[in-house]
Protein backbone atom coordinates (compact mmCIF):
# COMPACT_ATOMS: atom_id res chain seq x y z
CA UNK A 1 0.00 0.00 0.00
CA UNK A 2 2.74 2.41 1.19
CA UNK A 3 4.32 1.75 -2.38
CA UNK A 4 0.76 2.46 -4.28
CA UNK A 5 0.31 5.84 -2.28
CA UNK A 6 4.20 5.89 -3.21
CA UNK A 7 3.71 5.09 -6.48
CA UNK A 8 0.73 7.21 -6.81
CA UNK A 9 2.25 10.12 -5.32
CA UNK A 10 5.17 10.03 -7.78
CA UNK A 11 2.40 9.39 -10.56
CA UNK A 12 0.49 12.40 -9.11
CA UNK A 13 4.08 14.75 -8.89
CA UNK A 14 5.34 13.48 -12.49
CA UNK A 15 1.32 14.58 -13.84
CA UNK A 16 2.11 18.05 -12.07
CA UNK A 17 6.14 18.14 -12.53
CA UNK A 18 5.37 17.22 -15.89
CA UNK A 19 5.21 20.37 -18.22
CA UNK A 20 7.89 22.00 -16.06
CA UNK A 21 9.90 19.05 -16.48
CA UNK A 22 9.84 18.62 -19.87
CA UNK A 23 10.92 22.38 -20.60
CA UNK A 24 13.36 22.33 -18.16
CA UNK A 25 14.72 18.99 -20.31
CA UNK A 26 15.00 20.97 -22.93
CA UNK A 27 16.52 23.87 -21.42
CA UNK A 28 19.19 22.24 -20.38
CA UNK A 29 19.90 20.58 -24.04
CA UNK A 30 20.30 24.18 -25.76
CA UNK A 31 23.56 25.46 -25.54
CA UNK A 32 25.26 28.55 -26.34
CA UNK A 33 28.43 28.62 -28.42
CA UNK A 34 30.78 31.51 -29.43
CA UNK A 35 32.41 31.27 -33.00
CA UNK A 36 35.39 33.44 -33.06
CA UNK A 37 36.12 34.82 -36.69
CA UNK A 38 39.72 35.61 -37.67
CA UNK A 39 42.13 35.75 -40.99
CA UNK A 40 40.48 33.52 -42.86
CA UNK A 41 39.30 31.36 -40.37
CA UNK A 42 35.99 30.70 -38.07
CA UNK A 43 36.87 28.59 -34.70
CA UNK A 44 35.50 26.14 -34.88
CA UNK A 45 34.86 25.63 -38.01
CA UNK A 46 32.30 22.75 -37.34
CA UNK A 47 29.53 22.65 -34.41
CA UNK A 48 26.76 20.23 -33.70
CA UNK A 49 24.15 21.70 -31.57
CA UNK A 50 20.46 20.69 -30.24
CA UNK A 51 17.81 22.71 -31.52
CA UNK A 52 16.97 26.06 -30.15
CA UNK A 53 21.10 26.45 -29.31
CA UNK A 54 22.42 29.96 -29.41
CA UNK A 55 25.37 31.02 -31.87
CA UNK A 56 27.33 34.33 -31.54
CA UNK A 57 29.94 34.91 -34.39
CA UNK A 58 32.86 37.15 -32.54
CA UNK A 59 34.50 39.14 -34.27
CA UNK A 60 38.31 40.02 -32.50
CA UNK A 61 38.38 43.13 -30.41
CA UNK A 62 41.83 44.41 -32.57
CA UNK A 63 41.20 44.97 -36.29
CA UNK A 64 41.80 42.01 -38.54
CA UNK A 65 40.76 41.90 -42.32
CA UNK A 66 36.73 42.62 -42.97
CA UNK A 67 34.47 39.47 -42.41
CA UNK A 68 31.31 38.99 -42.80
CA UNK A 69 28.79 36.19 -41.59
CA UNK A 70 26.17 34.46 -43.93
CA UNK A 71 24.14 31.54 -44.11
CA UNK A 72 24.93 29.69 -47.62
CA UNK A 73 22.74 27.25 -46.75
CA UNK A 74 20.06 25.79 -44.53
CA UNK A 75 17.49 23.36 -43.27
CA UNK A 76 14.43 24.01 -46.42
CA UNK A 77 12.63 26.83 -45.05
CA UNK A 78 15.13 28.31 -42.69
CA UNK A 79 15.63 32.05 -43.20
CA UNK A 80 18.82 33.20 -44.25
CA UNK A 81 21.30 35.68 -42.23
CA UNK A 82 23.53 37.97 -43.26
CA UNK A 83 25.21 40.26 -40.71
CA UNK A 84 27.48 43.10 -40.97
CA UNK A 85 30.42 43.51 -42.78
CA UNK A 86 32.89 44.01 -39.72
CA UNK A 87 37.02 44.13 -38.89
CA UNK A 88 36.22 44.68 -34.66
CA UNK A 89 34.44 44.81 -31.90
CA UNK A 90 31.42 43.34 -33.39
CA UNK A 91 29.08 40.07 -32.56
CA UNK A 92 26.48 38.39 -34.85
CA UNK A 93 23.89 36.16 -32.62
CA UNK A 94 21.88 33.87 -34.02
CA UNK A 95 19.33 31.11 -32.74
CA UNK A 96 18.75 28.18 -34.91
CA UNK A 97 15.55 26.70 -33.97
CA UNK A 98 15.32 24.34 -37.10
CA UNK A 99 17.11 20.59 -37.46
CA UNK A 100 19.25 20.46 -40.03
CA UNK A 101 22.78 21.41 -41.83
CA UNK A 102 24.08 24.85 -41.78
CA UNK A 103 26.62 25.71 -43.79
CA UNK A 104 27.87 29.45 -43.02
CA UNK A 105 30.81 31.53 -45.01
CA UNK A 106 32.17 34.60 -45.23
CA UNK A 107 31.20 36.28 -48.74
CA UNK A 108 34.35 38.21 -49.02
CA UNK A 109 36.74 35.24 -48.44
CA UNK A 110 36.31 32.05 -49.82
CA UNK A 111 38.10 29.52 -47.48
CA UNK A 112 35.94 30.80 -44.68
CA UNK A 113 33.09 28.33 -44.55
CA UNK A 114 32.00 26.51 -41.59
CA UNK A 115 29.14 23.94 -40.72
CA UNK A 116 26.63 23.59 -38.19
CA UNK A 117 24.92 20.10 -37.20
CA UNK A 118 21.18 21.59 -35.27
CA UNK A 119 19.58 18.31 -34.23
CA UNK A 120 16.15 17.62 -32.58
CA UNK B 1 43.68 67.66 -46.27
CA UNK B 2 47.14 67.39 -47.39
CA UNK B 3 49.88 65.90 -44.56
CA UNK B 4 51.75 68.32 -43.03
CA UNK B 5 54.34 66.58 -40.61
CA UNK B 6 56.18 63.46 -40.54
CA UNK B 7 54.04 62.12 -38.10
CA UNK B 8 49.99 54.03 -41.44
CA UNK B 9 47.11 45.74 -42.63
CA UNK B 10 47.70 43.16 -43.71
CA UNK B 11 48.02 42.40 -46.68
CA UNK B 12 50.91 40.59 -45.11
CA UNK B 13 52.58 37.93 -47.78
CA UNK B 14 56.53 38.30 -46.87
CA UNK B 15 58.33 36.64 -44.47
CA UNK B 16 56.34 33.29 -44.09
CA UNK B 17 56.91 33.26 -47.67
CA UNK B 18 60.48 32.59 -47.81
CA UNK B 19 60.18 29.86 -44.98
CA UNK B 20 57.45 28.34 -47.60
CA UNK B 21 59.61 28.69 -50.18
CA UNK B 22 62.81 26.99 -48.59
CA UNK B 23 60.73 24.55 -46.14
CA UNK B 24 57.17 23.73 -46.73
CA UNK B 25 56.20 22.10 -49.97
CA UNK B 26 53.39 24.01 -51.34
CA UNK B 27 50.18 21.95 -51.02
CA UNK B 28 46.85 22.65 -52.55
CA UNK B 29 44.48 24.09 -49.92
CA UNK B 30 41.30 21.84 -49.65
CA UNK B 31 37.87 23.73 -49.36
CA UNK B 32 34.89 24.29 -51.47
CA UNK B 33 34.60 27.44 -52.52
CA UNK B 34 31.00 28.96 -52.59
CA UNK B 35 30.21 30.48 -55.46
CA UNK B 36 31.12 34.04 -56.24
CA UNK B 37 28.14 36.19 -56.12
CA UNK B 38 27.99 37.40 -59.78
CA UNK B 39 27.62 41.56 -59.24
CA UNK B 40 25.62 41.26 -62.94
CA UNK B 41 26.36 41.73 -66.23
CA UNK B 42 25.70 44.91 -66.94
CA UNK B 43 22.37 47.31 -66.30
CA UNK B 44 23.24 50.47 -67.76
CA UNK B 45 22.89 54.07 -66.37
CA UNK B 46 19.39 54.61 -64.74
CA UNK B 47 17.41 56.94 -66.64
CA UNK B 48 14.25 59.29 -65.82
CA UNK B 49 14.22 62.09 -63.16
CA UNK B 50 14.11 61.10 -59.58
CA UNK B 51 13.43 63.20 -56.45
CA UNK B 52 16.23 65.72 -54.60
CA UNK B 53 15.73 64.50 -51.23
CA UNK B 54 17.77 66.86 -48.36
CA UNK B 55 19.36 66.31 -45.11
CA UNK B 56 20.38 68.66 -42.75
CA UNK B 57 20.56 69.13 -39.15
CA UNK B 58 17.54 71.87 -39.56
CA UNK B 59 15.32 72.66 -42.18
CA UNK B 60 15.70 69.54 -44.61
CA UNK B 61 13.75 66.73 -45.59
CA UNK B 62 15.96 64.06 -43.48
CA UNK B 63 18.01 64.98 -39.98
CA UNK B 64 19.60 61.51 -40.79
CA UNK B 65 20.90 59.91 -44.07
CA UNK B 66 20.04 56.70 -43.59
CA UNK B 67 16.49 57.69 -43.17
CA UNK B 68 16.45 59.91 -46.53
CA UNK B 69 18.42 56.68 -48.21
CA UNK B 70 15.39 54.81 -46.87
CA UNK B 71 12.88 56.62 -48.24
CA UNK B 72 14.92 56.82 -51.34
CA UNK B 73 14.97 54.61 -55.08
CA UNK B 74 17.19 55.09 -57.36
CA UNK B 75 16.72 57.68 -59.52
CA UNK B 76 17.10 60.00 -56.38
CA UNK B 77 19.61 62.54 -55.53
CA UNK B 78 19.94 62.46 -52.01
CA UNK B 79 22.25 66.34 -51.10
CA UNK B 80 24.04 66.29 -47.55
CA UNK B 81 24.29 69.68 -46.27
CA UNK B 82 27.35 70.30 -43.62
CA UNK B 83 27.65 68.88 -40.43
CA UNK B 84 29.29 65.94 -38.87
CA UNK B 85 26.91 62.88 -39.07
CA UNK B 86 27.26 59.79 -36.51
CA UNK B 87 26.29 57.08 -38.48
CA UNK B 88 26.45 54.24 -40.93
CA UNK B 89 25.58 54.82 -44.17
CA UNK B 90 23.89 51.34 -46.17
CA UNK B 91 22.93 51.79 -49.22
CA UNK B 92 22.08 47.73 -50.51
CA UNK B 93 20.11 46.51 -53.04
CA UNK B 94 19.54 47.16 -56.77
CA UNK B 95 16.18 49.09 -56.20
CA UNK B 96 19.34 52.13 -55.09
CA UNK B 97 20.44 51.53 -58.87
CA UNK B 98 21.39 54.86 -60.38
CA UNK B 99 21.41 56.68 -56.82
CA UNK B 100 23.84 59.87 -56.21
CA UNK B 101 24.75 60.46 -52.60
CA UNK B 102 26.29 64.30 -52.06
CA UNK B 103 27.78 66.00 -50.12
CA UNK B 104 30.20 69.30 -50.59
CA UNK B 105 32.63 68.21 -53.57
CA UNK B 106 34.20 71.09 -53.03
CA UNK B 107 34.84 71.21 -49.47
CA UNK B 108 34.65 67.97 -48.61
CA UNK B 109 35.63 68.27 -45.02
CA UNK B 110 32.64 70.16 -44.12
CA UNK B 111 30.35 67.13 -44.52
CA UNK B 112 31.71 64.17 -42.11
CA UNK B 113 31.02 60.78 -41.43
CA UNK B 114 32.23 59.95 -37.85
CA UNK B 115 32.17 56.66 -36.23
CA UNK B 116 33.79 57.51 -33.34
CA UNK B 117 30.82 57.22 -30.20
CA UNK B 118 28.97 54.06 -32.89
CA UNK B 119 28.55 50.74 -31.58
CA UNK B 120 28.74 47.55 -32.60
CA UNK B 121 27.50 47.34 -36.58
CA UNK B 122 26.98 50.78 -36.98
CA UNK B 123 30.62 51.63 -36.20
CA UNK B 124 31.92 49.62 -38.81
CA UNK B 125 31.58 51.09 -42.22
CA UNK B 126 31.00 54.73 -42.90
CA UNK B 127 29.52 54.37 -46.61
CA UNK B 128 28.56 50.74 -47.92
CA UNK B 129 27.60 50.14 -51.17
CA UNK B 130 26.25 46.15 -51.64
CA UNK B 131 24.60 44.99 -54.87
CA UNK B 132 23.62 48.66 -55.95
CA UNK B 133 24.94 49.51 -59.40
CA UNK B 134 25.35 53.01 -60.76
CA UNK B 135 25.74 54.90 -57.48
CA UNK B 136 27.34 57.52 -56.74
CA UNK B 137 29.37 58.82 -53.67
CA UNK B 138 31.01 62.26 -53.70
CA UNK B 139 31.56 64.57 -51.22
CA UNK B 140 31.99 63.46 -48.20
CA UNK B 141 34.86 62.74 -44.83
CA UNK B 142 34.95 59.67 -43.06
CA UNK B 143 36.55 58.98 -40.15
CA UNK B 144 36.85 56.77 -37.05
CA UNK B 145 35.21 53.43 -38.91
CA UNK B 146 35.90 50.39 -37.08
CA UNK B 147 36.19 48.50 -40.69
CA UNK B 148 36.18 50.81 -43.84
CA UNK B 149 35.36 54.11 -44.68
CA UNK B 150 34.25 53.53 -47.97
CA UNK B 151 33.35 50.20 -49.31
CA UNK B 152 31.45 49.06 -52.84
CA UNK B 153 31.21 45.41 -52.97
CA UNK B 154 29.16 43.12 -55.30
CA UNK B 155 28.50 45.79 -57.88
CA UNK B 156 29.21 47.55 -61.48
CA UNK B 157 29.98 51.32 -62.35
CA UNK B 158 30.58 52.75 -59.03
CA UNK B 159 31.66 56.05 -58.53
CA UNK B 160 33.63 57.13 -55.46
CA UNK B 161 34.72 61.04 -55.87
CA UNK B 162 35.64 63.22 -54.15
CA UNK B 163 35.71 61.24 -50.82
CA UNK B 164 38.31 61.80 -47.71
CA UNK B 165 39.25 58.45 -46.07
CA UNK B 166 41.21 58.89 -42.41
CA UNK B 167 41.88 56.57 -39.69
CA UNK B 168 39.26 53.82 -40.71
CA UNK B 169 40.15 50.16 -38.89
CA UNK B 170 41.39 48.15 -42.26
CA UNK B 171 40.45 50.38 -45.61
CA UNK B 172 40.39 53.72 -46.81
CA UNK B 173 38.38 53.47 -49.57
CA UNK B 174 37.53 49.71 -50.96
CA UNK B 175 36.15 47.99 -53.98
CA UNK B 176 35.48 44.04 -54.06
CA UNK B 177 33.32 41.87 -56.29
CA UNK B 178 32.88 44.46 -58.22
CA UNK B 179 33.36 45.46 -62.22
CA UNK B 180 34.22 48.75 -63.30
CA UNK B 181 34.36 52.22 -61.31
CA UNK B 182 35.78 54.76 -60.39
CA UNK B 183 37.78 56.15 -57.45
CA UNK B 184 38.95 59.68 -58.23
CA UNK B 185 40.21 62.77 -56.70
CA UNK B 186 40.26 61.57 -53.24
CA UNK B 187 42.84 61.27 -50.40
CA UNK B 188 43.30 58.57 -48.21
CA UNK B 189 45.61 58.47 -44.94
CA UNK B 190 46.38 56.97 -41.65
CA UNK B 191 44.16 53.69 -42.98
CA UNK B 192 46.27 50.26 -41.42
CA UNK B 193 45.79 48.32 -44.45
CA UNK B 194 45.50 50.14 -47.77
CA UNK B 195 44.07 53.47 -48.38
CA UNK B 196 42.94 52.34 -51.30
CA UNK B 197 41.68 49.05 -52.18
CA UNK B 198 40.47 47.32 -55.59
CA UNK B 199 40.20 43.38 -55.36
CA UNK B 200 38.72 40.10 -56.69
CA UNK B 201 37.47 41.37 -59.52
CA UNK B 202 35.07 39.10 -61.39
CA UNK B 203 37.00 37.68 -64.84
CA UNK B 204 34.88 39.38 -67.46
CA UNK B 205 34.28 37.81 -71.19
CA UNK B 206 34.79 40.19 -74.05
CA UNK B 207 35.56 43.73 -74.09
CA UNK B 208 35.93 44.43 -70.31
CA UNK B 209 34.57 46.86 -67.85
CA UNK B 210 37.72 48.89 -66.28
CA UNK B 211 38.04 50.49 -63.17
CA UNK B 212 39.49 53.54 -63.24
CA UNK B 213 41.57 55.35 -60.24
CA UNK B 214 42.57 58.79 -60.67
CA UNK B 215 43.53 61.77 -59.18
CA UNK B 216 44.16 60.18 -55.54
CA UNK B 217 46.47 60.72 -52.73
CA UNK B 218 47.54 58.25 -50.34
CA UNK B 219 49.76 58.29 -47.82
CA UNK B 220 50.48 57.53 -44.36
CA UNK B 221 48.75 53.72 -44.67
CA UNK B 222 50.08 50.62 -44.29
CA UNK B 223 50.06 50.12 -48.27
CA UNK B 224 48.76 53.15 -49.99
CA UNK B 225 47.31 50.67 -52.62
CA UNK B 226 46.40 47.09 -52.74
CA UNK B 227 45.20 45.09 -54.82
CA UNK B 228 43.98 41.52 -54.32
CA UNK B 229 43.55 39.63 -57.57
CA UNK B 230 42.70 42.82 -59.17
CA UNK B 231 41.70 42.80 -62.70
CA UNK B 232 41.23 45.38 -65.38
CA UNK B 233 42.09 48.61 -63.50
CA UNK B 234 44.14 51.65 -64.50
CA UNK B 235 46.15 53.69 -61.67
CA UNK B 236 46.86 57.11 -62.99
CA UNK B 237 48.11 60.19 -62.26
CA UNK B 238 48.00 59.72 -58.43
CA UNK B 239 50.22 60.13 -55.79
CA UNK B 240 51.26 57.16 -53.38
CA UNK B 241 53.35 58.73 -51.09
CA UNK B 242 54.92 57.88 -47.41
CA UNK B 243 53.37 54.83 -46.73
CA UNK B 244 54.75 51.48 -45.58
CA UNK B 245 54.50 50.30 -49.43
CA UNK B 246 52.83 52.40 -52.65
CA UNK B 247 51.01 50.50 -54.80
CA UNK B 248 51.02 46.43 -54.94
CA UNK B 249 48.75 44.63 -57.01
CA UNK B 250 48.95 40.54 -55.19
CA UNK B 251 47.87 37.27 -55.52
CA UNK B 252 45.99 35.54 -52.76
CA UNK B 253 44.30 32.27 -52.80
CA UNK B 254 41.95 33.57 -49.96
CA UNK B 255 40.46 35.53 -52.27
CA UNK B 256 38.75 34.57 -55.99
CA UNK B 257 39.81 35.21 -59.24
CA UNK B 258 43.59 34.87 -58.87
CA UNK B 259 45.36 36.22 -60.50
CA UNK B 260 45.48 40.32 -60.63
CA UNK B 261 45.76 40.72 -64.53
CA UNK B 262 45.31 43.53 -67.14
CA UNK B 263 45.84 45.73 -65.14
CA UNK B 264 47.92 49.63 -66.32
CA UNK B 265 50.04 51.72 -63.55
CA UNK B 266 50.53 54.77 -65.38
CA UNK B 267 51.91 58.37 -64.55
CA UNK B 268 51.79 58.17 -61.04
CA UNK B 269 54.10 59.83 -58.62
CA UNK B 270 55.47 57.21 -56.21
CA UNK B 271 57.97 58.30 -53.66
CA UNK B 272 59.39 58.28 -49.73
CA UNK B 273 57.21 54.91 -48.96
CA UNK B 274 58.94 54.34 -45.94
CA UNK B 275 56.99 54.43 -43.37
CA UNK B 276 58.14 52.03 -40.41
CA UNK B 277 54.75 51.82 -38.77
CA UNK B 278 55.79 49.25 -36.69
CA UNK B 279 57.97 52.00 -34.56
CA UNK B 280 54.53 53.87 -34.33
CA UNK B 281 51.52 54.36 -36.02
CA UNK B 282 48.10 56.58 -35.74
CA UNK B 283 46.56 53.49 -35.88
CA UNK B 284 46.08 49.87 -34.53
CA UNK B 285 48.88 47.63 -35.94
CA UNK B 286 46.52 44.12 -37.13
CA UNK B 287 47.84 41.33 -35.29
CA UNK B 288 49.62 39.26 -37.46
CA UNK B 289 47.64 35.45 -37.95
CA UNK B 290 50.03 32.65 -38.50
CA UNK B 291 48.99 32.62 -42.05
CA UNK B 292 50.09 36.55 -42.85
CA UNK B 293 53.18 38.00 -43.60
CA UNK B 294 54.40 41.34 -43.42
CA UNK B 295 55.14 42.89 -46.76
CA UNK B 296 58.54 44.86 -47.15
CA UNK B 297 58.51 48.46 -45.94
CA UNK B 298 60.72 51.15 -48.30
CA UNK B 299 58.99 49.97 -51.61
CA UNK B 300 57.62 51.89 -54.25
CA UNK B 301 56.06 49.71 -56.59
CA UNK B 302 55.45 45.73 -55.65
CA UNK B 303 53.56 43.33 -58.21
CA UNK B 304 53.50 40.14 -55.75
CA UNK B 305 52.43 38.32 -58.49
CA UNK B 306 50.65 39.57 -61.84
CA UNK B 307 50.17 39.13 -65.59
CA UNK B 308 49.76 41.34 -68.71
CA UNK B 309 50.27 44.01 -66.32
CA UNK B 310 51.83 47.59 -67.93
CA UNK B 311 53.53 49.87 -65.25
CA UNK B 312 54.39 53.03 -67.58
CA UNK B 313 55.47 56.84 -67.06
CA UNK B 314 55.76 56.54 -63.34
CA UNK B 315 58.25 58.94 -61.18
CA UNK B 316 59.59 56.60 -58.82
CA UNK B 317 62.04 57.94 -56.13
CA UNK B 318 63.28 57.96 -52.85
CA UNK B 319 62.07 54.65 -51.81
CA UNK B 320 64.61 53.10 -49.32
CA UNK B 321 64.62 49.49 -50.11
CA UNK B 322 63.41 49.83 -53.61
CA UNK B 323 61.50 51.77 -56.43
CA UNK B 324 60.34 49.31 -58.35
CA UNK B 325 60.09 44.84 -57.86
CA UNK B 326 58.21 42.44 -59.65
CA UNK B 327 58.30 39.00 -57.65
CA UNK B 328 56.40 36.16 -58.14
CA UNK B 329 53.82 35.07 -55.53
CA UNK B 330 55.96 32.54 -54.25
CA UNK B 331 54.01 31.08 -51.50
CA UNK B 332 51.66 29.79 -54.35
CA UNK B 333 54.59 28.20 -56.48
CA UNK B 334 54.91 24.97 -57.50
CA UNK B 335 51.22 24.61 -55.67
CA UNK B 336 49.32 21.04 -56.55
CA UNK B 337 46.37 23.05 -57.53
CA UNK B 338 47.72 24.04 -61.05
CA UNK B 339 45.78 26.97 -60.77
CA UNK B 340 47.30 28.00 -57.93
CA UNK B 341 50.42 27.55 -59.34
CA UNK B 342 49.83 29.39 -62.59
CA UNK B 343 48.62 32.36 -60.50
CA UNK B 344 51.82 32.65 -58.76
CA UNK B 345 53.56 33.32 -62.30
CA UNK B 346 55.03 36.34 -63.67
CA UNK B 347 53.74 37.14 -66.94
CA UNK B 348 53.51 39.40 -70.07
CA UNK B 349 53.85 42.30 -67.68
CA UNK B 350 55.46 45.67 -69.21
CA UNK B 351 57.50 47.99 -67.78
CA UNK B 352 58.70 51.07 -69.78
CA UNK B 353 59.48 54.79 -69.50
CA UNK B 354 59.63 55.08 -65.79
CA UNK B 355 61.76 57.76 -64.23
CA UNK B 356 63.53 56.56 -61.27
CA UNK B 357 64.86 58.55 -58.48
CA UNK B 358 64.47 62.03 -60.54
CA UNK B 359 64.85 65.03 -59.15
CA UNK B 360 67.98 63.89 -57.49
CA UNK B 361 66.02 62.04 -54.94
CA UNK B 362 67.59 58.63 -55.45
CA UNK B 363 66.07 55.16 -54.41
CA UNK B 364 67.75 52.60 -52.43
CA UNK B 365 67.72 50.25 -55.72
CA UNK B 366 65.88 51.04 -58.43
CA UNK B 367 63.94 47.82 -60.33
CA UNK B 368 64.22 44.10 -59.17
CA UNK B 369 63.18 41.04 -61.00
CA UNK B 370 64.46 37.62 -60.77
CA UNK B 371 63.91 36.97 -64.67
CA UNK B 372 61.01 34.42 -63.40
CA UNK B 373 57.68 33.54 -65.83
CA UNK B 374 57.50 34.46 -69.70
CA UNK B 375 56.64 37.91 -71.76
CA UNK B 376 57.61 40.06 -69.11
CA UNK B 377 60.42 43.17 -70.68
CA UNK B 378 61.72 46.68 -69.64
CA UNK B 379 62.26 49.23 -71.81
CA UNK B 380 62.93 52.92 -71.77
CA UNK B 381 63.43 53.04 -68.28
CA UNK B 382 65.35 56.01 -66.69
CA UNK B 383 67.23 54.39 -63.49
CA UNK B 384 70.11 56.25 -61.08
CA UNK B 385 70.49 54.14 -58.38
CA UNK B 386 71.68 49.93 -59.43
CA UNK B 387 69.51 47.18 -60.19
CA UNK B 388 68.96 43.61 -58.69
CA UNK B 389 70.34 41.79 -60.26
CA UNK B 390 73.45 44.35 -60.31
CA UNK B 391 74.42 43.28 -64.04
CA UNK B 392 70.83 44.10 -65.21
CA UNK B 393 70.89 40.59 -66.87
CA UNK B 394 66.95 40.08 -66.47
CA UNK B 395 65.61 42.96 -67.76
CA UNK B 396 65.60 42.17 -71.37
CA UNK B 397 63.43 44.40 -73.87
CA UNK B 398 60.21 44.23 -75.30
CA UNK B 399 58.34 42.45 -76.29
CA UNK B 400 59.42 39.71 -73.87
CA UNK B 401 60.90 36.19 -74.22
CA UNK B 402 59.23 33.07 -73.44
CA UNK B 403 60.34 32.07 -71.05
CA UNK B 404 62.50 34.64 -69.33
CA UNK B 405 65.51 33.72 -68.45
CA UNK B 406 65.93 33.54 -64.35
CA UNK B 407 68.70 34.40 -62.42
CA UNK B 408 68.58 31.98 -59.98
CA UNK B 409 70.46 34.22 -56.94
CA UNK B 410 67.71 37.20 -57.21
CA UNK B 411 64.90 35.53 -55.43
CA UNK B 412 66.22 34.31 -52.20
CA UNK B 413 68.15 37.77 -51.76
CA UNK B 414 65.07 39.82 -53.15
CA UNK B 415 62.85 38.21 -49.97
CA UNK B 416 65.72 38.22 -47.56
CA UNK B 417 66.75 42.23 -47.96
CA UNK B 418 62.42 42.96 -48.08
CA UNK B 419 62.47 40.44 -44.70
CA UNK B 420 61.63 42.15 -41.35
CA UNK B 421 60.32 41.08 -37.98
CA UNK B 422 57.37 42.95 -36.44
CA UNK B 423 58.64 42.74 -33.13
CA UNK B 424 61.83 43.93 -34.09
CA UNK B 425 60.92 47.24 -35.94
CA UNK B 426 64.34 48.17 -37.37
CA UNK B 427 64.70 44.78 -38.86
CA UNK B 428 62.20 46.34 -41.62
CA UNK B 429 65.46 48.89 -42.23
CA UNK B 430 68.26 47.11 -42.09
CA UNK B 431 68.59 46.77 -46.02
CA UNK B 432 67.25 50.30 -46.63
CA UNK B 433 69.91 52.15 -48.71
CA UNK B 434 68.90 56.00 -47.79
CA UNK B 435 69.55 59.43 -49.58
CA UNK B 436 68.51 62.85 -48.67
CA UNK B 437 65.54 63.80 -49.92
CA UNK B 438 65.29 67.20 -51.50
CA UNK B 439 62.60 69.59 -49.95
CA UNK B 440 59.11 68.70 -51.49
CA UNK B 441 56.28 71.78 -51.43
CA UNK B 442 53.45 70.40 -48.93
CA UNK B 443 54.92 67.01 -47.57
CA UNK B 444 57.06 65.85 -45.07
CA UNK B 445 58.69 62.84 -44.92
CA UNK B 446 57.66 60.44 -43.06
CA UNK B 447 59.05 57.37 -41.71
CA UNK B 448 58.43 56.91 -37.97
CA UNK B 449 55.45 58.62 -36.81
CA UNK B 450 56.00 61.46 -34.31
CA UNK B 451 59.96 61.48 -35.08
Amino acid sequence: MRRNIAAAALALGALVLAPVGISQAVGAKQVKKIVKLGDNFFAPDSLKVPAGSKITWRWPKNPGDVHDVKLSSGPKGVKKFHSDFASSSYSFPKTLTKPGKYVVICTIHGEMSMTIRVTK
Amino acid sequence: MIQEEGQMHRSHVWLAVLAALLLVPASATAGNYPPPSDPGSGTGKSHGKGQTLTVCKRGCDYKNIQKAIDAASGKDTIRVKKGTYRESVQIVGSRYDGLKLIGDPKHRDRVVLDGKSLKSGDAQNAVLLNNADDVTVRGFHAVHYKANCFFATNLQDYVLDQLEAERCGVYGVYAFNSKGGVMSNSEAYYNPDSGFYVGQTPPQKGRKKRTLVKNVSSWGNVLGFSGTNMRYTTITKSRWFNNGAGIVPNVLDSEKYYPPTGNVLSDNDVFWNNFNFYFGAPFKIPQQSAASIPYPIGIGILLFGSQNTVVENNRIFGNYLGGFAEVPAVQLSGNADPKKNEASILRNNTVRGNDFGGGNDLNGRDMLYDGSGSGNCFEGNTTRSPNLPANNGTFVACPGPNPNVTDPAVLPLALTIGLGDPKDPASFEKNWIKHPHPARKGVKPLEHYGG
